[in-house]
């Protein structure tokens, strides 16, 4: 049975797009087969995060409008063929496409994939509307601010009356000491608003602008950082497996730990 | 309507490009449905009539999240939480069997008798017929408290603990 999952927030910047990029990279080299699809039409970035940018020929409203075949807008990823994009285009606004036929798009694309994830736009405009027109479940990206889960909260309200039963959350970009000063939102905090299951939590990681510029997803990373190894295992649990959540704050230790061992070697 | 019915309603608004967002209903049961489904509410408001008898009570099993607003002309029971930026407004009295953290008007034809009870009443802003209260900082206490309107001291809303809260005698069943 494939799977149509949105990806959405509310609030914008807080990691819809690289959550989608990593997840799908995650998934795809758990061995399935993943299409990500751009549902932020005029303001694409998701061909960007996966450094796949100069390759979308076409989009999937030129697969809408019959100008090409869904195999040709379909861009594969050159390091993992498990994995395709169909960008957004960039020149249209929300407005170019119905739900309608974005429902018909992801249920064909359901058909030749495991995964579908869609990555919404921010809001919940047209734009959000039509991402998860045809989504079965959904992933909510919040990040521990005020203003980010109560827009997370409208959000699950307005899932719930579209019938999309099967909502899970990311807290991103978590700030363990923060937390521990009293100054940050815990998760804990946040699943009391909101009250969905918890899929996992990402630190706050400066690898992830890196990565972003690089167009390589965090996953890739030969050994990555705590946020990759956070995706790879939400991609675990996405999957049915029983992860136990990272000790982001125990990790905190031992990477001072390593530090203090190597400033100490070179003396 | 039951939830069903709902459903296949939404499903031609859907397919006709429009976003449903509120259920105006005489009956309880759509009513009810409509709040589940998560849809704001309207019940029992007949448009035009000039001041239509108290319904019945309207009683809800539902989280309302940010965004959503539940209106009823009589007393409402809602068994969940009512999330920061979503809104109830009743006729008459609210009781919230969960956490009030979002906004409450009871009394709101003016009925300055009514009151609004919950569990951990950390509402943002409450209202009693004409009567407003700004809660800059809620307790904290997880006890039940209820909003009343002192008409006889202050003149204003006051909010106590539900153990200490007198129903005013006049409304006390009397033994016989």
């Amino acid at each position: 049975m494939s799977r149509i999952v949105v990806v959405t927030s509310g609030k914008g910047g807080v990691g819809k797009t690289t959550s989608t990029a990593n997840l799908g990279m995650a998934l795809a080299r758990l061995g399935r087969k993943v299409v990500l699809v751009d549902a932020d039409f005029g303001l694409r970035n998701l061909d960007l995060l996966l450094g796949l940018e100069s390759r979308v020929v076409y989009t999937s409203l030129d697969v809408l409008n019959r100008e090409c075949k869904l195999d040709q807008a379909l861009v594969k990823d050159k390091r993992q063929p498990n994995l395709s994009l169909l960008a957004a285009p960039q020149t249209r606004n929300k407005t170019a496409i119905t739900a309608v036929a974005m429902t018909k798009l992801v249920e064909v694309l359901s058909h030749h994939f495991h995964y579908v994830l869609v990555d919404s736009p921010a809001g919940i405009e047209t734009g959000f509307q039509n991402a998860i027109a045809g989504a079965k479940e959904a992933i909510i990206v919040t990040t521990p601010e005020i203003s980010a889960v109560r827009d997370a909260d409208r959000v699950i309200g307005l899932l719930e009356s579209h019938r999309i039963r099967d909502i899970k959350l990311i807290v991103n970009r978590l700030r363990p000491a923060m937390v521990k000063s009293n100054d940050m939102m815990s998760v804990e905090d946040v699943l009391e608003i909101l009250s969905v299951k918890l899929l996992g939590v990402i630190p706050d990681d400066e690898q992830v602008i890196v990565s972003t510029n690089r167009g390589e997803p965090l996953v890739l990373a030969e050994k990555p950082s705590l946020a990759g190894r956070a995706y790879q295992n939400i991609a675990g649990r996405l999957e049915g497996q029983d992860i136990p959540f990272l000790d982001l704050d125990e990790a905190n230790r031992s990477f001072l730990a390593r530090l203090w061992k190597t400033l100490t070697a070179k003396r | 309507m039951d939830g069903r019915q709902l459903q296949d309603l939404a499903e031609i608004f859907t397919a006709a490009h429009l976003n449903w967002q509120t259920v105006a209903t005489q009956r309880r049961q759509t009513a009810i449905a409509a709040a589940t489904a998560g849809y704001s509410v309207v019940q029992g408001e007949k448009a035009g009539a000039s001041r239509p008898p108290k319904p019945a009570p309207l009683y809800l099993k539902t989280t309302l999240r940010s965004g959503s607003e539940v209106r009823h002309g009589g007393d409402v029971i809602l068994v969940g939480d009512v999330n920061r930026g979503a809104e109830v407004i009743a006729g008459g009295d609210i009781v919230v069997w969960g956490k009030l953290q979002g906004s409450a008007r009871a009394g709101c034809h003016g009925d300055g008798a009514s009151t609004i009870a919950a569990l951990h009443m950390a509402a943002t802003l409450l209202r009693i017929g004409d009567f407003v209260a700004r809660v800059e900082t809620p307790s904290g206490k997880y006890v039940p408290e209820v909003a009343y309107v002192d008409r006889r001291g202050s003149g204003k809303i006051c909010i106590v603990d539900a153990a200490t809260y007198l129903v005013p005698s006049s409304q006390k069943a009397q033994p016989t």
